[in-house]
């Protein structure tokens, strides 16, 4: 356990360090994007991986703390830091709003994931058509300064998504130890069977999607203020299927699986971006062999792979200190009784 | 302890509980035993909220279940094991316990201490940090027996515990149940095919076929008795 907090530890100063060893303002606009990618996966973990929930609205949310953040700048030019707790709330009550509903007639698995994919494209139409806020032409932020978080640097925006990186895998963890992690587990193993032994499941999903539907709201507000301008194309089911293909691939059963999954393959994308060109659907071609990839050889996602090379190994450990200990100890054997 | 009025449950032409009414007594552990398509798991099916009945009344100390959510019921203490194994597969074998073991304690520690000695008398200490997937058929069978009795329900459902269970495994599983039933007082309705069993563990025993009540009474009673011959018989 010290030994995983430790590496954490370790990735995250690299990764905070990692401005200073790019250098180039270009390859920190990547890797903000990267991160932008590794904090939203690391949000999808709370209902996704933990709960087992195909959430397929990230854009959604993602979208509404845009929106609203945007909206708060350019119209009344609200400061940045007030718009970023509204930006949370308000993609959070479009959560509980889509959830209660979906919950109570009991969409589940791939009519949950339509239904949560639905909420994207009905986003951005409404948006689209709704001139007031949205419209067709994009809205720019002309404010500058620390009361806006506009600056001309990214290196500024690579630190603000880092904090929502470190934030979203704390809560996340801090969730996984606590009673709402053993029913979110329990609801992702048997749905059915955790609510006849007493977890109210609804109201777990509800608490789940909320949560991330909360940080997720808080990324949007800090992704406006990166980019600068924003239209209705941010309810994007791509950037929704980007998010479970990387948390998939990465592993979505362990709270850094998605992370990792973010980080790598979308930095992996980002180089045959760079390398071949911005040829379009070619990033797609490219998760699709990888997903195809890693069904076949880890369906659990890679990051179990050292997961499983680390117990490997500390097994090795014990089952020889076993060993050693049982021949000190011959007539010492714990009672057992063997697979029927 | 619970009280069944004139349940009945229908699936489209098929009357699965047909104005059932059974009364199960505290304390005691009733057999409930019939052919298959008697009704039995969908009258435990009923009684957990997993399914709600056309008509009648589902009352637990003078509470109606009958239009709860099956959470609300497991909260008001009835719990219950499944006819297929469904133990929460990625979660460890202790994780199984704790996770519902938190519906009904807060303290980490108590939970972790109640569980482990539930663990200990169903010999599965040795397998606690084992996801449940990696057990057997049987040890899934104990876990999920362990499972709920975790809460200190006020009656436990039971459905088909001993089906594919090693001799071994049903050894621990019938010492385990008697613990239940002398040491805790537990309230049990417990379905099974198993006669012997049956007769070994139950106070009473209730026979359906074709959804209804035919016949309740003792072991013995009801192994004599002509109805319960003729279901099992077809005649």
């Amino acid at each position: 356990m010290s030994k995983k907090i430790l590496f954490s530890v370790l990735i995250i100063a690299l990764l905070s360090l990692l401005p200073i060893i790019l250098g180039l303002d270009y390859y920190i606009l990547l890797a903000t994007y990267i991160i932008f990618y590794a904090a939203l996966a690391s949000s999808w973990y709370i209902p996704g991986g933990m709960a087992g929930q195909l959430d397929f609205a990230a854009a959604s949310y993602l979208g509404i703390g845009v929106f609203i953040s945007g909206t708060l700048i350019t119209f009344w030019e609200i400061p940045y830091w007030v718009t970023l707790p509204l930006g949370g709330l308000g993609a959070m009550a479009l959560a509980i709003g889509l959830g209660y509903f979906t919950f109570r007639f009991g969409l589940r698995e791939v009519f949950y994931a339509l239904a949560s994919l639905a909420s994207v494209l009905s986003l951005q139409f409404l948006f689209l058509l709704w001139k007031d806020v949205g419209g067709p032409i994009p809205r720019y932020i002309y404010q500058k300064g620390l009361t806006f978080m506009r600056f001309d640097s990214n290196i500024y925006y690579y630190y603000l998504m880092l904090f929502f990186m470190i934030i979203a895998l704390l809560i996340g963890y801090k969730i996984s130890k606590s009673k709402l992690g053993y029913f979110l587990r329990c609801i992702r193993d048997d749905e059915d069977a955790a609510e006849v032994l007493g977890i109210n499941t609804r109201a777990c999903k509800l608490k789940a999607l909320a949560i991330y539907a909360f940080l997720t709201g808080l990324i949007g507000t800090a992704y406006v203020v990166f980019v600068g301008s924003y239209d209705y194309t941010i309810f994007d089911p791509e950037i929704s299927l980007l998010i479970v293909v990387v948390a998939l691939a990465g592993g979505s059963r362990v709270i850094y699986g998605p992370f990792t999954g973010a980080l790598v393959l979308v930095s992996v994308r980002e180089l045959f971006r760079s390398q071949l060109g911005a040829i379009r659907g070619l990033s797609w071609i490219f998760y699709g062999v990888v997903l195809l990839v890693i069904m076949l050889l880890k369906p659990s996602g890679f990051v179990t792979l050292f997961e499983k090379v680390y117990k490997k190994n500390v097994g090795k450990i014990s089952r020889s200190k076993k060993e050693s200990f049982s021949k000190k100890n011959k007539n010492n054997r714990e009672p057992s009784h063997e697979k029927d | 302890m619970l009280k069944i009025v004139n349940l009945t449950k229908s699936f489209g032409g098929v009357v699965a509980v047909n104005n059932l009414s059974l009364k199960i007594s505290k304390g005691k552990i009733m057999g409930l035993i019939g052919p298959n398509g008697a009704g039995k798991t969908t009258l435990m099916n009923l009684i957990s909220g997993l399914i709600k009945p056309d008509s009648g009344k589902i009352i637990l100390k003078n509470k109606n279940l009958t239009d709860m959510e099956p959470h609300q019921i497991a909260q008001l203490g009835v719990s219950r094991t499944f006819q297929l194994t469904r133990v929460f597969n990625e979660m460890t074998v202790l994780e199984n316990l704790i996770g519902i073991a938190y519906t009904k304690y807060k303290d980490l520690d108590f939970i972790i201490e109640k569980s482990m000695s539930l663990l200990e008398l169903l010999e599965l200490t040795r397998l606690k940090d084992e996801p449940a997937i990696n057990l057997s058929g049987g040890q899934q069978k104990l876990l999920e027996i362990g499972r709920a009795c975790v809460t200190d329900p006020e009656i436990l459902l039971m459905d088909e515990p001993f089906v594919g269970v090693h001799p071994k495994l049903k050894k621990i599983m019938i010492k385990f149940l008697k613990y239940l039933k002398e040491q805790k007082g537990f309230t049990i309705l417990l379905i099974s095919h198993d006669m012997k069993t049956v007769t070994e563990l139950c106070d009473e025993v209730a026979a359906m076929n074709e959804g209804r009540l035919i016949a309740r009474g003792s072991p013995k009673e009801i192994q004599k008795n002509k109805k319960v011959i003729e279901a099992y018989l077809g005649e």
